[in-house]
């Protein structure tokens, strides 16, 4: 898979500098060839609307694509049949869920709220109900992921604990003190054996999840984070971020460049650090002067990378993976708080703050 | 010699001729006629005349906003012409301190102390120095003032006014009535005054209505703040104490004075530049000049009272009728009669604040001493705190901001050094001018006035605080210059300790110590050139004076 | 500097304190000045038990304008809720946020008014009311409370000023402006990031020897010259040293660090929690008013994120200095406030912000004169309009001097002019008077 892409990637780069050199005595009719064949970057084709109702806080996709989860303000998620518009209320938590994972084999989601509580739902049925519930952290939780062989699942948010739990019954595996600051993500890697964690103050650190040992740390992603001295608070952190299929390259979003935290004033950006070396290895940014702050990412199995971002209108990025100029520009209708990717690709998930989900079509 | 204002004064245009009028004017003699007059007892209770150095401090203070030099006033002090008092104000009245010291006055009289939002203070204080330099009568200034829209280049600084006021109306008007007229009428914005009966709400309603039609506009070619005005709009008001809500409509008037009817222009004609979008709309017919010509001058009496009540309240520590801003029939002058006169007085010299302020600082009054008669009624000063129980002795009275900085400078000895300095290197005349003293003072005045001016908008009044305190005891400034002045260097190197500390005594407080106090300094200073640092213990020595109530107080 | 000049006049019959200050010159006209403590607390130092008895006041500020629903008053569940929880506190039936679970066991000490409206979403004019009681007008300016409490509550012989200000870092915000027609002396004392006051320290080189002989005989020359001629005006200067003095003498009222660790961690080791135990050195050491500023919580971006990262620095701190305060039997003299300019909107924004919202708000009371536990005013379902008991700056201001034991339809007066000290259109909120 890697090397062919490389090669793809590397044709696609030489393409349009040719294309640049030409430029003086035009062809119009010539149309350049498209970077990615196969994928409509142009104008991808809205085929679903999932109107939740509450503001929206994040979206996703499970793994067989077939359902999109919302979540909003309304401590509600929902489970939608996109294609068919049909939808179901996974109630329980008792404030705002922004982290989910999946089990995919065994057909469990879990979710971890704002109350502190994580929920395991079984998802295959008409009406999901709560299978376990347990009272993981104080305070927020922020990040959940599952480890996909073994169902354990992390958990971390404002405690600053990472927490492990076997599932389906979410037993307490191991717990330990991890940041000093709110922890904003969380991941499995290497298949398991390591956990990546990011935080409010732009801390990347990774452990061993057999030991719970640190095993190295950096602060690659420090542009994301700032203290504004004017209001005496800390602003920015990870507040996104996606992985490429070979896990060596993890996208870290979130807003730089704040000049006012209290009024959201400064740039959206990506920075695509690789997890061994925690070394950044490319930035992505708004090719335009955008203020908000960029609220979701993911690296597409094709190799450019999204990115949406909600503040001044939403917006929806398309880079190529080597360069920090989007190669496009789509405005959406409405300002964007999280985005989705289905795991093959074909399908984007963008969740508004008016309440709807609306879901973009890919392929070409 | 007699020294830096003289010489200084002398390479400088003068605004009348020196000794013009030598000897005390009639005027003061009937200025303390009327004084004592409402009083059989007063004659008896009057403090003696000042010492001659005690009046060089206070009319150089009160004329120039600084204390003599010790050289300038053992001068005076052994001066023998009998008429040497009344050539000395005339000196002072003609020098450039006094046309500085004048201009500082107008400016808190009329801005107090508000920021500079679209006239730069400079240009303002400059042309305040141009008017009080070249003689300007006071309601010239004033019509000036209040004729100002701010789009000619020679009436912008006369504009600061209404412009750094942003033009509020309601504002205007009451520093208008307040600082023009002496009535404050803030009341009277939303009903008739509940405890003066004279401050209506129709005289407050009155006065607006000359200026309602104007308002601040911003050019937006220049981006620079001018007047506009509009031809039409009456003004109407409601008390809120009418529970009817009836609604009253009035035309222009001053208080006191008829209506003023718009005269009639045709149809079509009421402008010469018409309301449009950003345009600067003229009026045929502008109401707000009508005011400053009406206002601001002698036929006008609020106007002439106010003005002469302020000048002497400026010299004299307290209005007669006091506070500055609440003349009305409740609150009537002390001595009723004198201000008549001085109103009188004022209108019939034009305005000329040289001669008015002349005239009252040559009468006895003025001249007496801040010192109680002897006797067991020595507390009674206190209870009529400001005016010297009726001016029968000079009031003590706290230095300005600017004047008390000044003097801080002229008393530590670093203005001695200054001048010395500049007159060893100046090339031309101009380079030890009062300007170029001036000009060199002011940064080592702004941390002083800083703490003590008052803050924008408010009347400038005396408020002693702790802050202040730790200033003048801890701050490096004060002590950089005592340390950098010239009084320090020469006491160290006298060999007659008496006339050490009498040096210390004239050069910070224009006086000689008394035997008790010579005798009180002898051993302090011997011990002070005996110890470890004797030049540092000799500066606080000096700070003494300089920290006291009686270098803080013009006496 | 303490004689007492006997002349027998009217005046003297007056709070001597009245004298010196703003209102001399409606004293000399007769008019009635201010009653009970300002006449209680004439000439001279208090007594012991007097001292004891002082009323004071703490106001914390939360600068920008806290949010009401993430603190006093929380609407969990509702559309405008947000997601925080609302707990119990230590009085039966009282919830606020999660967000101030230390605060919540202190409860029973505190009262909070939960009506507030007073419609004005701008900083500096919200900041105007919520300082003065009252709407900003042209042409006057009404004092600050810490004024008007340095001038009604404060001993003048007092080591330390009236009236002191703890801002955070080095930001000023104390304005001699603040006491308005009071005159500046009743202005507050800016205390920058806790730091003692600008020129406190005696100069280098100056020993303590030198410096009282210096003094002794600045006090020499002036007993001199004033010896026949004293006004209120030379009182009120020569008494500047004397402050000066004391406060000079209090300076290690500044230095925290002599604290118990166990305090200090209870406190917060950072600049709120420095502050917050700075200001109970403050008031027990003898001063009337203390502000404390706390930045900042104009949150029209991530209002979630940053009032957990503010109001979890105000929750220990606060709660601590409460308790602080109780156990060295303060607290029933001290009436403390935590007030904003305003609260923020209940509508959530696309930033995950709230904006400015003056329409429905709360603040908190407590200690001196204040019904502890009590809550009065009532908002609606998603707290977006008052529906019991709505109140605005001018009532806080006639609770607040009643609590202290003033008469808030008193005036003061301006020459002959009457300012009442509350505005007169209100009344107290007897609801939360002990």
């Amino acid at each position: 898979m890697m090397p062919d892409e490389k090669k793809k990637e590397a044709a696609k780069k030489d393409a349009p500098k040719k294309d640049d050199s030409k430029k003086g005595p035009a062809k119009p009719e010539v149309k350049p060839a498209p970077p990615y064949p196969g994928w409509e970057l142009d104008a991808p084709k809205q085929v679903a609307e999932c109107k939740h109702g509450a503001g929206l806080l994040g979206c996703w996709f499970d793994p067989t694509g077939k359902w999109l989860y919302t979540s909003g303000q309304d401590n509600v998620i929902s489970r939608w049949d996109f294609v068919a518009n049909k939808r179901a209320d996974l109630a329980g938590h008792g404030s705002w869920v922004k982290s989910i994972g999946f089990w995919p084999g065994k057909n469990l989601l879990v979710s971890g709220g704002y109350e502190g509580q994580l929920i395991v739902w079984p998802v295959d049925g008409v009406q999901p109900e709560p299978l376990r519930q347990v009272a993981a952290h104080n305070g927020w939780i922020r990040a959940v992921a599952v480890e996909a062989t073994n169902g354990m699942v992390v958990s971390a948010g404002n405690d600053g604990e990472i927490a492990l739990w076997q599932l389906p019954n979410l037993t307490p595996v191991r717990r330990w003190p991890g940041h000093d600051c709110h922890v904003y993500q969380a991941a499995f890697r290497e298949n398991g054996k390591e956990i990546i964690t990011a935080d409010l103050k732009a801390n990347v650190r990774v452990w061993d999840t057999a030991t719970g040992k640190l095993l190295r740390e950096g602060k690659p992603v420090a542009a994301l984070h700032k203290f504004d001295a004017g209001f005496a608070a800390d602003i920015g952190g990870v507040r996104a971020w996606g992985v490429n299929g070979a896990g060596d390259r993890l996208a870290c979003a979130g807003i730089t460049n704040v000049s006012n935290a209290f009024a959201g004033v400064g740039n959206p950006l990506i920075q695509v650090v690789d997890p061994k070396s925690l070394k950044v290895l490319q930035e992505h940014k708004s090719k335009e002067a955008y203020q908000g702050t960029m609220w979701g990412v993911a690296i597409h199995p094709a190799g450019f990378v999204l990115g949406v971002a909600g503040g001044s209108g939403g917006m929806l990025w398309i880079w190529k993976p080597d360069q920090a100029e989007p190669l496009r520009v789509l405005k959406q209708p409405d300002n964007i708080r999280g985005m989705a990717l289905s795991a093959d690709g074909t399908k984007v998930a963008l969740a508004q703050v008016n309440g709807s989900a609306r879901v973009l079509n890919l392929k070409a | 010699m007699m020294t830096r204002s003289l010489v200084l004064s002398a390479l400088l245009a003068t605004w009348f001729a020196l000794g013009a009028f030598c000897g005390a004017p009639n005027g003061s003699d009937r200025l303390d006629a009327l004084l004592g007059a409402a009083d059989q007892s007063f004659a008896s209770q009057t403090s003696p005349r000042s010492t001659d150095l005690e009046f060089y401090r206070r009319v150089s203070l009160d004329l120039c906003g600084t204390i003599p030099s010790a050289q300038d006033a053992r001068a005076f002090e052994t001066d023998k012409d009998p008429t040497k008092r009344a050539k000395l104000v005339d000196r002072l009245l003609a020098s450039q301190a006094h046309v500085w010291h004048m201009a500082e006055t107008l400016d808190v009289w009329w801005m107090e102390r508000r920021p500079n939002k679209h006239v730069a203070a400079d240009l303002w204080m400059n042309w305040l120095r141009e008017q009080i330099r070249t003689g300007e009568p006071l309601d010239f200034m004033v019509r000036d003032i209040l004729q100002a829209d701010g789009t000619q280049k020679e009436s912008r600084p006369a504009a600061r006014f209404f412009l750094d006021r942003d033009f509020e109306p309601n504002l205007v008007a009451r520093d208008i009535a307040r600082l023009f007229l002496g009535a404050n009428l803030q009341c009277a914005q939303c009903h008739d005054h509940p405890r003066i009966d004279d401050y209506t709400q129709e005289k407050y309603f009155g006065l607006m209505a000359f200026l309602a039609r104007t308002r601040q506009f911003e050019d937006p070619k220049s981006k620079m703040s001018v007047l506009a005005e509009k031809a039409e709009g009456e003004t109407t008001f409601v008390s809120v104490f009418d529970k009817a809500k009836v609604q009253k409509k009035t035309p222009p008037r001053l208080p006191g004075k008829k209506e003023i009817a718009d005269p009639l222009i045709g149809k079509g004609l009421e402008y010469i530049t018409a309301p449009a979008k950003d345009v600067r709309e003229v009026p045929r017919y502008s109401r707000r000049q009508q005011l400053a010509g009406m206002l601001a001058q002698g036929a006008y009496d609020p106007f002439a009272r106010n003005m002469a009540n302020r000048l002497w309240a400026k010299v004299m520590g307290r209005g007669i009728v006091h506070p500055l801003d609440l003349h009305h029939s409740a609150n009537p002058p002390s001595h009723p009669e004198l201000l008549d006169y001085l109103t009188e007085e004022l209108v019939r010299l034009q305005f000329d604040h040289r001669a008015f302020l002349r005239m009252v600082v040559l009468s006895e009054a003025y001249q007496r001493s801040s010192r109680p008669t002897a006797g067991p009624k020595t507390n009674f000063v206190e209870t009529k705190s400001d005016s010297g129980n009726g001016w029968r002795m000079m009031p003590l009275r706290p230095l300005g901001p600017e004047a008390y900085a000044r003097a801080l400078l002229q008393g530590s000895g670093w203005t001695d050094a200054q001048v010395a300095a500049m007159r060893a290197t100046a090339k031309k005349p101009e380079d030890a001018s009062e300007d170029t003293l001036q000009g060199k003072m002011a940064p080592h005045m702004g941390p002083v006035v800083g703490l003590l001016k008052s803050q924008p908008g408010l009347a400038e009044d005396f408020d002693a605080r702790l802050d202040q305190a730790l200033f003048l005891g801890n701050n490096g400034h004060i002590r950089n210059l005592i340390a950098s002045g010239a009084l320090e260097p020469k006491v160290a190197t006298m060999t007659d300790a008496d006339l050490a500390i009498d040096e210390i005594h004239m050069t910070v407080l224009t006086r000689h110590p008394t035997p008790e106090e010579l005798a009180d300094w002898r051993p302090l200073l011997k011990e002070a050139k005996a110890s470890k640092q004797p030049r540092e213990a000799l500066r606080e020595l000096i700070w003494s004076l300089i920290a006291s109530a009686e270098f803080r107080f013009a006496s | 500097m303490k004689r007492s000049p006997s002349c027998g006049s009217f005046e003297h019959g007056l709070s001597r304190r009245a004298f010196m200050g703003g209102l001399a010159a409606g004293a000399a006209f007769g008019v009635p000045t201010l009653g009970a403590s300002s006449l209680g607390a004439a000439a001279g130092a208090l007594s012991n038990d007097l001292a004891k008895s002082q009323k004071r006041v703490l106001m914390v500020y939360l600068s920008g304008g806290v949010s009401q629903l993430e603190s006093w008053d929380p609407k969990p569940g509702s559309k405008t809720g947000g997601p925080f929880r609302a707990i119990p506190t230590s009085v039966p039936g009282v919830h606020i946020s999660e967000l101030l679970p230390h605060t919540a066991s202190q409860m029973h000490r505190l009262a909070l008014v939960r009506g507030i409206n007073t419609a004005e979403d701008d900083h500096g004019k919200g900041s105007l009311i919520m300082h003065t009681g009252r709407k900003e007008e042209p042409g006057i300016q009404y004092p600050h409370l810490g004024s008007v409490c340095s001038k009604l509550l404060g001993d003048e012989a007092a080591p330390l000023p009236g009236y002191l200000h703890i801002t955070p870092g080095a930001g000023g915000g104390s304005s001699p402006e603040d006491a308005a027609f009071l005159g500046p002396r009743f202005g507050p004392v800016g205390i920058s990031d806790g730091k003692a006051p600008l020129n406190i320290d005696r100069p280098g080189g100056l020993t303590p020897e030198a410096d009282l002989a210096r003094q002794n005989l600045r006090r020499k020359v002036d007993e001199r010259f004033l010896a026949a001629r004293r006004t209120a005006r030379t009182e009120a200067f020569t008494q500047t040293f004397d402050q000066a003095k004391g406060l000079m003498s209090k300076k290690g009222l500044f230095d925290i660090v002599g604290e118990p660790d166990r305090l200090l961690d209870s406190y917060g080791r950072h600049d709120f929690g420095r502050h917050c135990l700075l200001s109970r050195r403050l008031l027990e050491g003898g001063a009337t008013f203390v502000k404390i500023t706390h930045t900042n919580y104009d949150t029209h971006h991530e209002n979630f994120d940053f009032h957990i990262e503010q109001l979890g620095e105000f929750d220990r701190s606060f709660a601590t200095l409460v308790d602080d305060l109780h156990l060295r039997g303060l607290l029933s003299t001290t009436l403390i406030m935590v007030i904003s300019e305003f609260g923020r909107t209940p509508n959530i924004n696309h930033l995950y912000g709230r904006d400015h919202w003056s329409k429905a708000w709360s603040v908190a009371l407590g200690g001196c004169g204040i019904a502890p536990g009590a809550v009065v005013g009532k908002t609606n379902g998603q707290g977006t309009e008052v529906v019991d008991r709505q109140v605005n700056g001018g009532h806080l201001f006639h609770t607040y001097f009643q609590a202290l034991g003033l008469d808030s339809k008193k005036n003061f007066y301006i020459d002959q002019r009457p300012i009442p000290m509350a505005d007169p259109k209100t009344e107290p909120i007897r609801e939360i008077l002990a």
